[in-house]
């Protein structure tokens, strides 16, 4: 059985203080090279008031695992949503569906006229609740009525301030099942680079172009408010400053990294240890080694150290060294069979580990380009 | 010897060899080691299967009892006791307020020592007929069965009982006849600056005393035979460069236990005090034991010349007549200053046949201006003879290493360097990521003790220019050979202190890649470094190596306020289950001097808990760090503080006379 350590968020100062080390089951989590520690997933078994002490308070609780020497953070992020579930009984609590700070994007009419006329679509000023923001951090969502967006100002206020109302909080649904007879809580947890999508990122003040490591630090100024520090390195590609589309700062940065460089190569935003966000050159060199027919089914580093399964992570290229073995290694990653670009890294305790590769992203890179919508498209 | 077997919480015992109550029928135990998990991987592609991770599951006795008593209602009181019993041994596990565990003794009649195991749950199949013959009549009960679950090997002592005597260790300079052998200082820092002399002075006389730097009995501030009086001093010298720590070993204390000092270092121009840190109670002399003595962030030190010595000195100076009766005595060991940051373990010291259950018990006897709220562990019991865990970059490194600066790169006096030397990057004419600095090992028997797996970290300062501004890595490669880096990590803090930036884990060598007759090349390591500009500078103090392939452990804070250890006698308690699991902050008791032993909080125990390796030697290496700002830690030379190590050692049948 693993341990993880969760404690209050870090980032909150208004949260209850509280740190515990946990013994867990059905582990498992998911890092990916575009977004770093992503998910993650576990089951407590303990008394049932710890279970439920934990259900009712720990959300948004910052989770933390690390290795056997306690050295290495094999995955960190936040308590995003968890399941209570008692005999007959499952009940579900989740951040996902809840924001705390609402705005209404509309087109305004004038009913003063008939037929009434309309004028630019805009955004109602937002509403927050306070309280929600204390403790869980500001999550904004700026609703598009689906059908009927044209309407007057005070209905789009009040529309917003309902939103609001309805979803400042945690939502909560529970099931009845005769029958079942188990207690544990399962909790789901994501990398913090999630709490980027948190937060939309509309800058209108100026426009020009800059470099995409500094718009990105405008953005994390503005709303990174769980990122701790960044980690940029230089590319001179230039984006645009102006964004008034209501997009998240997740979206934003994912498309943005997704442009690549000037010379073709794929570059990346990821969140790993210390809450750092880090902008970086994809990979472009192997650092794992394994052979299919190692019974041990090792992946080694390229000091020979044999990685455990939880610690091996993605944007790094692994080869097969006894798949093809006779033919030449390339110059070029992507042309080289025995090898992969690992996108993500599925582990589940105890030892079952997934890879997904891919060839390293120059087509990711066009396809980016042309779609502007990031790594996510594909 | 006499047989053993029973069930016990210390206060109810239920004895499986009583005729009276239980009695283990003829041939009714066959002890069995304990079966384990395995994950166990192969390939089609490739005969056999390899375990690639083993651990131990409980073991399950089944032992076949007879049930005696004087009366059904005897026989049902030694049934109630045996049902408080497994109560209890379910709540211990399933609940936080039943700290009392239950535990079996187990010993044969030609064994030495009694065994010791945790019981994790009791069942009872009571095998006759309540209402036949032999319990109505003969009050008996044959062919019972009790299924005892327990953990899976045997201890040397009873779970969660009272700490066993601390285990004999030693440590790199600890002297020789060491009064008290199982309590070792550590240095968070690694150099050769040995203090060269120790002596009094009295004031009244204008007279020195000898050298007692090689003495292991000396008065204190005495000079033939005169008596302390005010004005009187202690210097304590080296003449190879400044030192960080030293240890006194005060065998008779003064009498009144009362006096008035001032410790002082001379800054060039001054005896300045303030800067070298001691405990507070009880005061220098004034209580028989080791006391340590901290330097802390030296600002200014300067070598000065006593008594036609010139040397690093600091001083303790009585400021008034301390009117003693018996002086303060040193003995029956020499004075000392520890340098390196490990304790060692004998291969004669644990018994056992299965690795031990430890307990590391840290200690900080001074408050110093840094607190200690993250601590790395790292267990080595191979290639002991030339591993060093810290390198320095300035210099004073065991003599097959050899330092040589890159690119803008330069080493410079700075007295807060382990070796009182740091080196500079400037980037004055290069900011992008290349190398500033190597540390060679040309050795080959010597580079081949470092084979295995390490945390890296290195210490540094950013200074000038804004956080994050300078970034850093690390690369290994084997002379000749291959070679690697580690992820660039950017700085935290500009000119905040000394940074301890983790670089991450590395091999050196391949894993079983050195036979036992074969060597390597040597090897390096050097720190590329970037800047954003010419503007910062990096120090560059020393490269940390924490084993980590045999066993490792970080306690850290988890954040909470008042999660430091800070004062005088306060510690922490690292315990794989002598007297709780897990990390423990520990404050000081009240008691003259302090000892760690009131709980204060639960750290996190990151890794694994503390397990000893038998039958074999091992050094424990120790990192200390502050953490006070989230993010950033800092690893100033002045932490420090003792270490004792406590086990259960286990075995896996049985225990016999050790």
């Amino acid at each position: 059985m693993s341990r993880v350590h969760i404690v209050h968020n870090p980032a909150l100062s208004g949260v209850a203080q509280f740190t515990g080390s946990f013994g867990v089951s059905n582990y498992r989590h998911r890092i990916g090279a575009n977004i770093g520690f992503d998910t993650c997933s576990f089951d407590i078994r303990h008394e049932k008031h710890v279970l439920e002490d934990m259900f009712y308070t720990g959300l948004g609780r910052r989770l933390t695992r690390y290795s056997r020497d306690g050295n290495f953070v094999v995955w960190d992020g936040f308590i995003s949503e968890m399941t209570l579930v008692q005999p007959g009984l499952s009940m579900r609590i989740s951040l996902k569906e809840m924001w705390n700070r609402a705005s209404v994007r509309y087109t305004p009419i004038d009913t003063g006229t008939n037929p009434p006329t309309e004028s630019a679509e805009t955004s109602t000023a937002v509403v927050d609740d306070t309280t929600s923001q204390a403790k869980y951090g500001i999550k904004e969502k700026y609703f598009s009525p689906p059908k009927i967006d044209r309407m007057i100002a005070g209905n789009a206020a009040q529309y917003a301030t309902v939103m609001l109302s309805q979803y400042r909080e945690p939502k909560r649904d529970e099931d009845f099942a005769s029958g079942s007879n188990d207690s544990k809580l399962t909790v789901f947890c994501e990398g913090f680079m999630h709490t980027l999508g948190w937060r939309i990122y509309n800058q209108t003040a100026v426009s020009g172009q800059d470099y995409v490591y500094v718009v990105a630090g405008t953005i994390i100024t503005g709303v990174g408010q769980f990122i701790y520090d960044t980690d940029f390195d230089t590319n001179t590609t230039q984006i645009q400053k102006y964004y008034n589309r209501d997009n998240t700062a997740l979206d934003i940065l994912q498309a943005a990294a997704g442009i690549g460089d000037n010379t073709n190569r794929r570059w990346l935003f990821y969140m790993l240890e210390n809450r750092i966000l880090q902008y970086k050159l994809a990979s472009t060199a192997v650092n794992y080694i394994r052979r299919v027919s190692d019974r041990k089914q090792e992946i080694l580093d390229t000091s020979g150290r044999a990685i455990p399964f939880y610690e091996v992570r993605p944007n790094n290229w692994l080869r097969n060294s006894d798949v093809m073995p006779h033919g030449l290694t390339p110059a070029n990653m992507q042309d080289d069979f025995p090898s992969m670009f690992v996108e993500s890294v599925q582990y589940n305790e105890p030892d079952t580990l997934a890879l997904a590769g891919s060839l390293g992203g120059i087509a990711q890179v066009i396809i980016a380009r042309a779609a502007d919508q990031g790594d996510r498209l594909l | 010897m006499a047989r053993r077997l029973l069930i016990t919480d210390g206060t109810i015992t239920v004895n499986l060899l009583d005729s009276a109550t239980f009695n283990i029928a003829l041939n009714g135990w066959e002890p069995e080691d304990p079966e384990t998990n395995d994950i166990v991987r192969e390939s089609v592609h490739d005969e056999g299967s390899e375990i690639v991770s083993s651990q131990a599951k409980n073991v399950i006795d089944v032992i076949k009892v007879k049930l005696t008593g004087t009366s059904h209602n005897n026989i049902a009181a030694t049934l109630q006791d045996l049902a408080t019993l497994k109560r209890e041994a379910k709540e211990f596990q399933t609940t936080d307020w039943q700290k009392t565990p239950v535990w079996m003794e187990a010993q044969t009649s030609g064994e030495t020592n009694t065994r010791y195991y945790l019981v994790r749950k009791i069942r009872f199949k009571q095998g006759t007929f309540p209402y036949g013959l032999i319990f109505e009549n003969a009050n008996k009960s044959l062919n019972n069965t009790l299924t005892i679950e327990r953990e899976a090997y045997a201890r040397s002592h009873a779970p969660l009982s009272a700490l066993p005597t601390a285990l004999t260790t030693s440590a790199a300079q600890a002297p020789a006849g060491q009064v008290v052998a199982t309590e070792q200082f550590i240095a968070n820092h690694r150099d050769t600056h040995a203090l060269t002399h120790i002596y009094n002075f009295d004031a009244s006389l204008s007279a020195f005393s000898s050298n007692l730097v090689a003495s292991t009995n000396f008065d204190y501030y005495v000079v033939s035979g005169s008596a302390p009086a005010s004005g009187d001093i202690v210097y304590f010298g080296s003449t190879t460069g400044p030192f960080r720590q030293g240890v006194v070993y005060i065998s008779t204390a003064s009498s009144p236990a009362t006096s008035s000092v001032a410790w002082e270092i001379w800054t060039g121009a001054a005896w300045v005090g303030g800067i070298v840190k001691v405990p507070v109670n009880p005061i220098f002399g004034a209580a028989v034991g080791a006391m340590p003595i901290y330097i802390d962030t030296p600002t200014g030190w300067a070598a000065t010349t006593i008594n036609g010595v010139s040397a690093y000195w600091i001083r303790v100076r009585l400021t008034a007549n301390p009117s003693w009766s018996t002086n303060p005595r040193q003995g029956a060991q020499v004075v000392y200053n520890p340098r390196e940051n490990y304790v060692s373990v004998a291969s004669t010291i644990l018994k056992g046949d299965v690795e031990a259950l430890g307990l590391i018990k840290y200690k900080k006897y001074v408050q110093v201006s840094n607190d200690v709220r993250w601590m790395a562990i790292g267990m080595k019991g191979r290639g002991l003879t030339n591993f060093v865990s810290m390198l320095n970059w300035g210099g004073n490194n065991p003599a097959e290493w050899t330092v040589a600066t890159g690119t803008d790169t330069s080493t410079a006096a700075d007295i807060e360097s382990p070796s009182g030397t740091r080196a500079t990057c400037t980037f004055a004419t290069n900011q992008t990521l290349v190398e500033r600095i190597r540390i060679t090992n040309g050795t080959a028997a010597s580079s081949a003790d470092f084979e295995g797996t390490y945390h890296a970290y290195l210490r540094c300062k950013q200074v000038t220019g804004s956080a994050g501004d300078v970034k850093v890595r690390l690369g290994v490669a084997v002379t000749n050979g291959i070679g690697f880096s580690t992820p660039t990590v950017p700085l935290t803090v500009v000119n905040a202190g000394i940074e301890l930036v983790s670089l991450g884990k590395i091999k050196i060598l391949a894993p079983r890649i050195i036979l036992g007759t074969e060597s390597s090349n040597g090897f390096y390591f050097q720190i590329d470094a970037q800047a954003a500009s010419a503007t910062p500078d990096l120090y560059l103090y020393d490269l940390i190596l924490i084993p980590v392939d045999e066993w490792g452990i970080v306690p850290s804070h988890a954040g909470l306020s008042g999660q430091q250890v800070y004062d005088y006698g306060a510690g922490l308690q690292m315990d794989n289950g002598l007297l709780r699991w897990g990390c423990t902050q520990m404050g000081p008791d009240g008691a003259s001097p302090p000892e760690p032993n009131r709980v204060i909080s639960k750290w996190e125990s990151r890794g694994q808990l503390p397990l000893f390796p038998t039958d074999k030697a091992f050094r424990l290496y120790f990192l200390l760090a502050d953490n006070a700002t989230a993010g950033t830690y800092l690893a100033p030379l002045h932490h420090g503080g003792s270490i004792k190590l406590y086990a259960h050692q286990r075995w896996e049948f049985m225990r016999g006379a050790e």
